[in-house]
């Protein structure tokens, strides 16, 4: 499978944050998620990959390094920020002029098109905007100029579910076609598990895991017992997610070793959301609680 | 093109890319899907069974490898249901895997042989 | 090309809620001036100065709060637009509103109630010249500087330009003669020349506001 974006041991130091070392990779033609919790470092890394943040040390290879200029790969690059970033005193149409200027392969039919399907009208201003249509608006406007890669960062915060799906449906459609990557940001975990092919999880500047979202889903499970099982299961690698006086619950990795010492836990399926806050969580022993 | 049915469950023990692939794979021994049909692509699939398009990936290509299908650069997947005896091959072996099952079970039980060609019988009738 | 000539609209459609006002400005202040300053009636070439350096600079001041408060240059640094074009458009705005600004103030000039003082082509060229070195420095400037320092500098220039007015006021005289002296001088050769070191100080200045633009981040 192609590479659409390959991140290699990139860092950036801030005052109180500092991006340690990131690498990922995007296969070409899918959807790839990049979770993790605000603060975690995923716009930074996002506004490293577009240029308006240098980093200090590290690579990034865009399409295998099929284009040679910046010009030519930032064409083929489609952004959606979250908040926008716009001239909010100019309508849609004035915003549209200045934007499908700079890129060479604009095409105003396919941008109508979206308008149209977006119920979005050119006249008006940006800074009557709901949220929901700012979002549209990006959307159209990084979807008519042949884009290639679909960078967006925490597109969905703020939105409702109807608008959330709207918008997984168009990516889905958009990685149809040959050559077309998603990357986007976020930290609700079920638009991920709705139509990620790859999750990509970021915490405190350092990614933690880079796996498919099936393999990830099924490859842990939610582990529900009595206190007196955990005791039992020292060995198995356990995360605690939450633990009372009448049991506990956790993800775990090793549920076939589980099954086997205690055949009456209960194993279920876990969610994305619970997995990753396995991930991103503490250490087993939470003698504290 | 044939029915191609494709039921996923979330909560089986069966990882989604092998269900996957055992469904297609009957889908082909029986029938349903005939010598040098085209599947869907990797990308489309994925999408209408909302799994990872790396899953779908993953079952063409273990499809591939045991000799079930073929994959061209641009053109897509083809079912390769000609070679029969391949065919008669892996029916017989997911025949015994449930065989075996069947024959542990009856001696544990303490069936003989010929109790069970009888329930045989009966079962193969009625079902 | 395309992408300057939206750039430009986009900047002066950012401070559309002030174009009335300036409107008025520019034709009022020569007329109301010139009234009252008789030594400005027979040679406007000072005012006509004054007039285009207030101009210019509050447009273009105008013009880059509106820039920093919205978040749109931000956008741009996305798209494949280079910085060499984004500051050429900046050096244009700049032109165009001198250029308006001269045709109203020489409009103003031939009509002999509003005792508005003539000007010649060549104190237009020189207040070219001078305008466009200092947007050659101020320009770039503006793209060092954050919001709040800009704002600082501007209001100090703003307020720091009557006394220096008043300063220059001893050598009002000395500026008409160098004007005069001029005169012997061919006007086409003098344009020629003008527009040479416009090209040279927005090149230069290009450069300039491009590599400050590539190292800023957001």
């Amino acid at each position: 499978m192609e590479t659409a974006l390959d991140v290699r041991n990139v860092s950036k130091h801030f005052k109180n944050f500092t991006l340690d070392n990131v690498s990922l990779e995007l296969k070409e033609n899918c959807i790839t998620g990049f979770l993790g919790k605000n603060g975690a470092g995923k716009t930074t890394l996002i506004k490293i990959i577009l240029g308006l943040l240098h980093k200090d040390s590290g690579e990034i290879v865009f399409f295998s390094n099929k284009y040679k200029n910046v010009e030519t790969i930032k064409n083929k690059i489609g952004v959606v920020l979250d908040d926008g970033y716009f001239y909010d005193n100019l309508n849609l149409e004035q915003m549209k002029n200045v934007v499908a200027a700079t890129y060479s392969e604009w095409n105003e039919n396919t941008y109508q098109m979206y308008l149209k399907k977006f119920h979005l009208n050119e006249n008006q201003l940006i800074s009557s905007l709901s949220k929901g249509m700012k979002l549209k608006y990006a959307l159209a406007l990084s979807l008519s100029h042949n884009a290639d890669l679909l960078i967006m960062d925490e597109p969905t915060s703020g939105l409702d579910s109807e608008i959330r799906k709207e918008l997984m449906d168009i990516l889905g459609e958009y990685v149809q076609s040959d050559g077309k990557s998603v990357f986007f940001s976020t930290h609700i975990t079920s638009d991920l598990e709705r139509c990620a092919d790859e999750i990509v999880i970021i915490n405190n500047g350092k990614i933690i895991e880079q796996s498919s979202k099936d393999e990830m889903i099924e490859s842990n499970r939610m582990v529900k017992g009595t206190l007196d099982d955990l005791k039992k299961m020292s060995d198995e690698y356990i995360k605690i997610l939450d633990k009372t006086k009448y049991g506990f619950t956790g993800i775990t990795s090793d549920f076939r070793e589980i099954k086997q010492l205690l055949p009456n836990i209960v194993l279920e399926k876990a969610s994305l959301e619970d997995i990753f806050l396995a991930k991103i969580g503490g250490d087993r022993n939470e003698d504290d609680l | 093109m044939g029915r191609l049915n494709i039921v996923i469950s979330n909560t089986s023990e069966k990882p989604l890319y092998e269900q996957i692939k055992e469904q297609i794979k009957s889908a082909i021994l029986k029938g349903d899907l005939k010598n040098g049909e085209l599947l869907p692509s990797i990308r489309n699939f994925s999408t209408d069974l909302k799994v990872s398009i790396l899953t779908i990936r993953r079952v063409y290509d273990e499809l591939e490898k045991e000799g079930f299908v073929s994959s061209q650069a641009g053109k897509g997947t083809f079912v390769l249901a000609g070679n029969e005896d391949l065919m008669e091959d892996t029916k017989r072996v997911l025949i015994e895997e449930k065989m075996i099952e069947m024959v542990n079970l009856s001696k544990s039980l303490g069936v003989s042989l010929q109790d069970l060609h009888d329930i045989l019988d009966i079962v193969y009738e009625e079902v | 090309m395309k992408m300057i000539y939206n750039l430009v609209k986009k900047d002066f459609l950012l401070i559309k809620k002030y174009f009335l006002i300036m409107m008025v400005f520019v034709i009022l202040a020569p007329i109301f001036i010139s009234m009252r300053t008789p030594e400005f009636q027979d040679n406007g070439t000072l005012l006509y100065g004054m007039l285009i350096l207030m101009v210019t600079f509050m447009i273009y001041h105008m013009i880059s709060m509106e820039e920093m408060k919205q978040k749109g240059f931000i956008y741009l640094q996305i798209t494949p637009m280079s910085n060499n074009i984004m500051v050429v458009s900046k050096y244009i705005v700049v032109t165009l509103t001198f250029l308006v600004t001269t045709v109203i103030y020489w409009i103003l000039s031939m009509i002999s109630f509003t005792k508005v003082g003539v000007i010649y082509i060549k104190s237009i060229m020189m207040c070219f010249a001078v305008i466009e070195l200092f947007f050659g420095v101020y320009i770039p400037l503006t793209f060092k500087l954050g919001y709040v320092k800009l704002q600082m500098i501007s209001a100090g220039i703003i307020f720091l330009s009557p006394f220096v007015i008043a300063l220059f006021s001893k050598y009002f005289s000395f500026v008409n003669n160098i004007v005069l002296s001029l005169q012997s001088l061919n006007n086409l050769i003098f344009i020629a020349f003008t527009l040479i070191w416009v090209m040279i100080v927005i090149i230069v200045g290009t450069k300039f506001s491009s590599s400050i633009l590539k190292r800023q981040e957001y």
